[in-house]
C-alpha cells in the first residue's frame, strides 16, 4: 500500500509515526513546501527572542525520516487532488500516486487585504522562515506593532520583547485573547504584559501600513498613526484547503472530516490545522487549530487507513498560555463572543493578585472554564467538559477552587458507560 | 513494559509512597534531609480519601497518552510503554497539565511534574518499596488483566519486624 501525507509537521509526522508502527510494509511518502527538519512551530517566539537555536526545537530526530524509510519529498507542493486517478499533482507537473492520502497541509497566516501589507518589515508568524526573516531584519528596528492579541500575537509580542524590542499590540477587540478569554482574563494578561513594559491599544483596526518600500508605522481606522519599524501580523490562520477543491472533497472553513478523520472522499483523510473537525459541546464540526488535535488526527487518521476502527476523543477547544510566571488554561466556551444561553457563571479571585478561576454550567453540566495563574488539575476539568456529565454533586468543590481527581471520582464511577478507557478501569479494579 | 498499579483494598492511605516519591526526587535522597533543600521535592504520586476508600495515584502511561500528543517542545515521550518528561526540552506551556485526565501532571517551577518511573534507581520503585501493606505492585498490563480478574491479593503481607 502507498501512503502519501501532505505536511510535515505535527499531524503529518504523527500520521507518517503512526502509519511506520502499525506497517513496516507501507510506502509513505511525505510532500512539504518546507525543507527542514522536524521542529516545532508553537517554538518560534522562543528563536524570535534569542532563547533557543533551531536544534533546540527539532521535537523529532533529524534522522526521522531515514530511520522510518520515509520518502520525503521536500521543498515541492501539492496544487492539485486528482481523486479520480488517486494521484496528487504538484506544481513542477510530476504525478504521485497514492492508496490512501492524508492531507495535513496546515495554515497561513490570514493577512489583511490593507495598503502596503507587502512592504519590508511586515511579516506572519508561523513558521521558521518567517522567524528567520524577523531576526534578520531586527536590528534597525526599534519599535513592532503586532497586529493581533491572541494566542500568536502574544507569542510575537513576547519574542519581540525578549530581543529588546518596544512592542505595541494593536488588538481590534475591546481585549487580548477574545477567542479563548473573557474580558476578566484578558485583563489580568493586559496588566501583566504593561508591567512588562508592552503596550496593549484594544479597539483599533489598521487602515495602511506606512512608509514607501519599507514599513515606518501604521495609520488606524480612525487616522491614527503608530511609529513602528516593523509589524508582525497575528490576526489568525486560514486553513490550506485549496487542494481539495476540484477534488469533490467537502470544505467549508477547512477541510470537513468525521472522527474518523474521513473526508467526504474515500481513502482521503485530513488532519490538523486544515482539518474542521467535530467539537462535541458546540454539536459542530468546528476550527479547532491545536497542536494536540493535530497529533492526534494524524493518529486517528492514520489508524484507520490502516484498517482500524478508531475515533478521536470528545473534544473541544483548550488552549494554554504562560507568559513568564503567568500561566492560563481555558476550555470550552470561554470567549468574549461566546455567550451562553441558560448559563451558571461562578468566578472565584484570588487568593493571589493575579489569580482567578471562571466557571460555565449550563444544565448542570461544565461547558468552559478558564483559570489564571493556578492551573493546576485542569486536565480533570476539560475531562469533565469533553466527557460531558453531570457535575451537580461537586458543584462546591468546583466552585470553591478546591478540586482534583478524587473530587471527580464519584462521577467517574457514576459514569462508567463515559469513563470507558481502560486506564480508568486499572484506577477503580479494586474499589 | 511495567506499570505501577495499586489494590486499593489494602491501602490504608498512609501516606508512605507520597512521602518516598517526595525524598526520591530530592537532591538529597535523605528522608530526615529532603523537607530542609532550598526547593521542597514534590511527590509525583498523591493520596487521598475517597468514598470511604483511599487512592494513591500516579501517572497511569495512558495508550495512545494524551500529554504526549498535546507536548509541542517534543519533551514528554513514550518509550516502552512509559511516559516519560525531558526536562530539558520542556518548556512548561502546561499543554500536558490540560489533557491529563488522572490529574498526574502538574505545573512545577520550569517544567512538568510527573512519575518517572525512578531513574536513579535499577529495578525497584520508591512508592513500592515504601507501602506498608503490598497496595501498590508492579505488573504488565495483561499480568494486571488476570490480577484484576481474579480480585485476588496480589502479594503477600510481611509482619512489620
Amino acid at each position: 500500500m502507498k501512503a502519501v501525507i501532505i505536511g510535515n509537521h505535527a499531524a503529518g509526522l504523527s500520521a507518517a509515526e503512526t502509519l511506520r508502527k502499525g506497517d513496516p510494509s507501507w510506502d509513505i511518502t511525505m510532500i512539504s513546501r518546507e525543507d527542514v527538519p522536524p521542529y516545532s512551530r508553537s517554538l518560534i517566539g522562543y528563536i524570535v527572542s534569542g532563547e533557543k537555536q533551531v536544534e533546540d526545537i527539532f521535537f523529532k530526530a533529524a534522522d526521522f525520516y531515514e530511520k522510518n524509510s520515509i520518502h520525503a519529498l521536500f521543498g515541492a507542493e501539492v496544487v492539485k487532488v486528482l481523486a479520480d486517478e488517486k494521484a496528487v499533482l504538484l506544481s513542477n507537473g510530476e504525478k504521485v500516486n497514492y492508496d490512501v492520502l492524508i492531507i495535513a497541509t496546515g495554515g497561513t497566516p490570514a493577512m489583511p487585504d490593507i495598503p502596503g501589507i507587502r512592504n519590508k518589515g511586515v511579516f506572519g508568524f508561523r513558521d521558521l522562515n518567517d522567524a528567520k526573516e524577523i531576526i534578520e531584519y531586527c536590528d534597525d528596528v526599534d519599535t513592532v506593532v503586532v497586529l493581533g492579541g491572541g494566542l500568536v500575537g502574544l507569542k510575537a509580542a513576547m519574542g519581540l520583547h525578549g530581543r529588546g524590542k518596544k512592542v505595541k499590540v494593536v488588538v481590534g477587540s475591546p481585549n487580548v485573547l477574545s477567542q479563548i478569554a473573557g474580558p476578566l482574563e484578558a485583563e489580568i494578561f493586559e496588566e501583566y504584559l504593561t508591567e512588562m513594559g508592552m503596550e496593549i491599544i484594544p479597539r483599533t483596526s489598521p487602515a495602511k501600513i506606512l512608509g514607501k518600500k519599507k514599513v515606518e508605522g501604521i495609520e488606524t481606522t480612525t487616522g491614527k498613526k503608530i511609529k513602528c519599524q516593523m509589524v508582525v501580523v497575528a490576526k489568525g490562520v486560514r486553513a490550506n484547503k485549496d487542494i481539495a477543491q476540484g477534488a469533490d472533497i467537502k470544505t467549508e472553513y477547512g477541510i470537513i472530516v468525521d472522527e474518523h478523520c474521513r473526508t467526504s472522499v474515500p481513502d482521503v483523510y485530513a488532519a490538523g490545522d486544515v482539518a474542521q473537525s467535530p467539537d462535541n459541546v458546540r454539536k459542530e464540526k468546528w476550527m479547532n487549530a491545536l497542536w494536540p488535535f493535530a497529533v492526534e488526527e494524524g493518529r486517528v487518521a492514520a489508524e484507520n487507513a490502516l484498517g482500524k476502527d478508531t475515533v478521536l476523543r470528545a473534544r473541544t477547544s483548550m488552549n494554554s498560555l504562560r507568559i513568564e510566571d503567568l500561566a492560563m488554561i481555558t476550555c470550552g466556551l470561554t470567549g468574549a463572543r461566546e455567550e451562553v444561553e441558560g448559563a451558571e457563571v461562578t468566578t472565584v479571585k484570588g487568593p493571589g493578585k493575579w489569580d482567578s478561576k471562571r466557571f460555565i454550567l449550563k444544565d448542570n453540566r461544565l461547558v468552559g472554564f478558564a483559570l489564571v495563574g493556578d492551573v493546576a488539575h485542569a486536565g480533570v476539568l476539560t475531562s469533565l467538559i469533553t466527557k460531558e456529565v453531570d457535575v451537580g454533586k461537586v458543584k462546591k468543590e468546583l466552585f470553591s477552587g478546591k478540586y482534583d481527581f478524587s473530587t471527580m471520582l464519584p462521577l467517574v464511577r457514576e459514569n462508567k458507560d463515559k469513563f470507558r478507557e481502560p486506564e480508568y478501569e486499572e484506577v477503580f479494579s479494586f474499589f | 513494559m511495567e506499570k505501577v498499579y495499586f489494590d486499593s483494598r489494602k491501602c490504608l492511605g498512609c501516606h508512605s509512597c507520597e512521602f518516598a516519591c517526595a525524598v526520591e526526587h530530592s537532591q538529597s535522597k535523605d528522608p530526615t534531609k529532603a523537607h530542609l533543600e532550598d526547593e521542597k521535592p514534590i511527590p509525583r504520586r498523591n493520596v487521598k480519601l475517597v468514598d470511604g476508600m483511599c487512592l494513591t495515584l500516579a501517572c497511569r502511561h495512558c495508550e495512545p497518552a494524551p500529554c504526549v500528543e498535546a507536548c509541542i517542545a517534543g519533551a514528554m515521550q513514550k518509550e516502552d510503554g512509559q511516559v516519560k518528561c525531558d526536562t530539558d526540552k520542556c518548556i512548561g506551556c502546561w499543554m500536558c497539565v490540560m489533557v491529563c485526565p488522572f490529574d498526574a501532571v502538574r505545573p512545577g517551577k520550569l517544567f512538568t511534574i510527573k512519575c518517572d518511573m525512578c531513574p536513579d534507581r535499577e529495578d525497584s520503585y520508591a512508592c513500592i518499596e515504601a507501602c506498608p501493606t503490598g497496595a501498590l505492585f508492579v505488573a504488565t498490563p495483561e499480568e494486571f488483566r488476570e490480577i484484576a480478574k481474579r480480585k485476588e491479593k496480589t502479594t503477600k503481607v510481611e509482619p512489620p519486624i
